[in-house]
């Protein structure tokens, strides 16, 4: 089962996301981690969050590219954050995709959510900005769009958080 | 009249197209709007173009935008937009008109409409 959580920048989706999947019981909780590590910031940044989830029975998993590669097994519920890191490591990374990041993350999401007890999603809501953005910027703003619309299309359920309230649109 | 509002990239023309049985030929985008030519059409994409088209020719604004309401309240037309209004303030002086003047335009709009829907990832909410 595909699960879709999209919100603003502090909105709550993250806390409302762990929540979901710590309610649904006392599986084997998967969390893939899409942020790329630069430098010594990024390492302690992760190596923090992944203190704080491992407190949550969360087993991390990085994934920063190449989601497809990810295997789980059957018994997992898995949590992937964040759709719009993974979305730009695969157009602006070396080891990106680039043209064919839409698809190959579709792909990907596939993939797990039929390998996986339960997938949830949190994606970023970056669309409500006036749009005067440099081609390059524009351009992984219309991807991780379709990107949402897809998974969006594909998913059981679908929620926004803003202000740590949930509204669900599916 | 029916408001679709949402983010850049959302999918707010695919649900309109799907909901309302819409062809390609009986919309009309806003860049290309002027208020004489509405009723061979059934949608307007992208109002926030024609505002910004009106604003660019420093035509008096809400003279027009007041014409263009009245041509569109008590129509069929499906009008859709962009919610351009929750990013940080531009540092442009004509994005901070423009931005404004999208947003008091949408709020014009969604008291006159029969219906106002709300699309996120391509599925629409009704707000109104």
């Amino acid at each position: 089962m595909l699960t879709v959580i999209i919100g603003g920048s502090g909105s709550g989706k993250s806390a409302f996301a762990e929540n979901i999947v710590i309610a649904r019981g006392n599986y084997r909780r998967i969390y893939i981690a899409t942020m790329e590590i630069f430098d010594d910031e990024c390492r302690k940044r992760v190596d923090r969050h992944r203190k704080m989830r491992s407190d949550k029975m969360f087993e991390t998993i990085e994934s920063p590219t190449h989601l497809e590669n990810v295997s789980v097994a059957s018994d997992c519920i898995v949590l992937l954050e964040c759709m719009s890191n993974l979305v730009a490591n695969e157009i602006f990374s070396p080891n990106g995709r680039n043209k064919r990041t839409a698809d190959v993350i579709c792909d990907g999401v596939e993939k797990l959510n039929r390998m996986s007890r339960d997938l949830f999603i949190v994606t970023n809501d970056v669309f409500s900005d006036i749009v005067n953005y440099d081609a390059e910027t524009e351009n992984y703003i219309k991807i991780l769009g379709e990107i949402n619309c897809r998974l969006a299309a594909m998913a059981d359920e679908v929620y926004e958080v803003v202000s740590g309230l949930v509204v669900k649109f599916k | 009249m029916i408001l679709v509002i949402g983010g850049a990239y959302c999918g707010k023309s695919h649900f309109i197209k799907s909901k309302y049985n819409i062809e390609d030929k009986d919309i009309i985008d806003g860049e290309e709007l002027c208020v004489h030519n509405i009723e061979q059409y059934k949608v307007i994409n992208n109002l926030e173009k024609y505002i910004e088209k009106v604003l660019s020719d420093n035509d008096n604004v809400n003279e027009q935008l007041d014409i263009l309401l009245l041509n569109l309240q008590d129509s069929n037309m499906i009008v859709e937009m962009r919610e351009i209004g929750s990013g940080v303030v531009p540092i442009d002086r004509f994005d901070r008109l423009y931005r404004e003047c999208v947003g008091r335009f949408s709020c014009a709009i969604a008291k006159k409409a029969e219906a106002v829907y709300r699309v996120v990832c391509g599925l629409g909410m009704k707000i109104k």
